[in-house]
C-alpha cells in the first residue's frame, strides 16, 4: 500500500502533541558534553555491542 | 576525509567524525530502511524508498528532534546524513522506552514486535513508529533519547460525510 502519497507534512496538531517529549529530549541534549572523544564514542558503541550480544 | 568506524548495523555505516563529536551515517547500497504494515494480522516488512527515508528524518525531527541532517547522497545513491553522537547509558530498559512512547501520545501496535502509532482526531495520516527497541535509545540525563528509529505515515482515510 503506497504510503506517503500526498502526506508529506504533518498536521500542526500532531507537531503539538509531541511537545512535551520534544522539549524534554531537548533539554536532555543541551546537557550533553559539547565535546566527545572517539575513545569515549568506541566506548559507548563496543558496551552496546557487547549488551546485544549477550543478549542474543 | 576519513572517519573511524563505530558500527554497521541493517541500514547504515556509522563513522565518528570526532572534531565536531558528529556521527556520520551512510545507508548501505540500496536500502533506505523499512517499514512494516499488519498484513493477515502478521507484521510484514516493506522495503523504504529514497524519498521515504528522507521523509523519516524530517518527521524525526520535527516530533522528537535528534533526527540525522540529511547533508548529501553518494554517487551511488547512498544518503550521507549527520547526527550528535548522544552520551549516555546505550540500552536504557524497554520499560523505560515504551513509556517514552505512552508518553508520546503513542499506543502499542505490537509492543512485543517494538511496533507503536499515533492516531489523532482528525488528522489524515497516522504516525507508526517502528523498531522502538531499547538499544534505539540512548538514556540520558534522566530523558530517554532517540538515536535510531523508524518513523512513517499512514494515509487515513476520509470519512464519508
Amino acid at each position: 500500500m503506497p504510503k506517503f502519497k500526498q502526506e508529506i507534512f504533518l498536521d500542526q496538531q500532531t507537531i503539538r502533541s509531541f511537545a512535551g517529549v520534544r522539549g524534554r529530549v531537548k533539554a536532555a541534549v543541551a546537557k550533553q558534553p559539547r565535546s566527545v572523544s572517539l575513545s569515549e564514542a568506541l566506548a559507548q558503541s563496543q558496551k552496546f555491542r557487547a549488551v546485544i550480544v549477550t543478549a542474543k | 576525509m576519513r572517519f573511524p568506524k563505530l558500527a554497521e548495523g541493517s541500514e547504515h555505516l556509522v563513522l565518528f567524525d570526532g572534531a565536531t563529536s558528529e556521527v556520520v551515517k551512510i545507508t548501505l547500497p540500496r536500502t533506505y530502511g523499512d517499514y512494516y504494515e499488519i498484513v493477515a494480522d502478521r507484521i510484514s516488512q516493506f522495503d523504504c524508498t529514497p524519498a521515504e527515508y528522507l521523509l523519516r528524518m524530517h518527521w524525526w525531527e520535527e516530533l522528537f528532534s535528534t533526527a540525522p541532517a540529511p547533508i548529501g547522497m553518494t554517487e551511488s545513491g547512498q544518503i550521507v546524513s549527520r547526527q550528535r553522537f548522544i552520551q549516555g547509558d546505550p540500552l536504557p530498559p524497554q520499560e523505560t522506552v515504551d513509556q517514552f512512547l505512552v508518553e508520546a501520545g503513542a499506543v502499542a501496535v505490537r509492543q512485543s514486535c517494538w511496533l507503536w502509532k499515533k492516531v489523532e482526531i482528525d488528522s489524515r495520516v497516522e504516525i507508526w513508529i517502528g523498531d522502538a527497541r531499547s538499544d534505539n535509545f540512548v538514556s540520558a540525563a534522566g530523558e530517554i533519547i532517540p538515536i535510531d528509529i523508524r518513523i512513517w505515515g499512514v494515509p487515513v482515510p476520509a470519512k464519508s460525510q
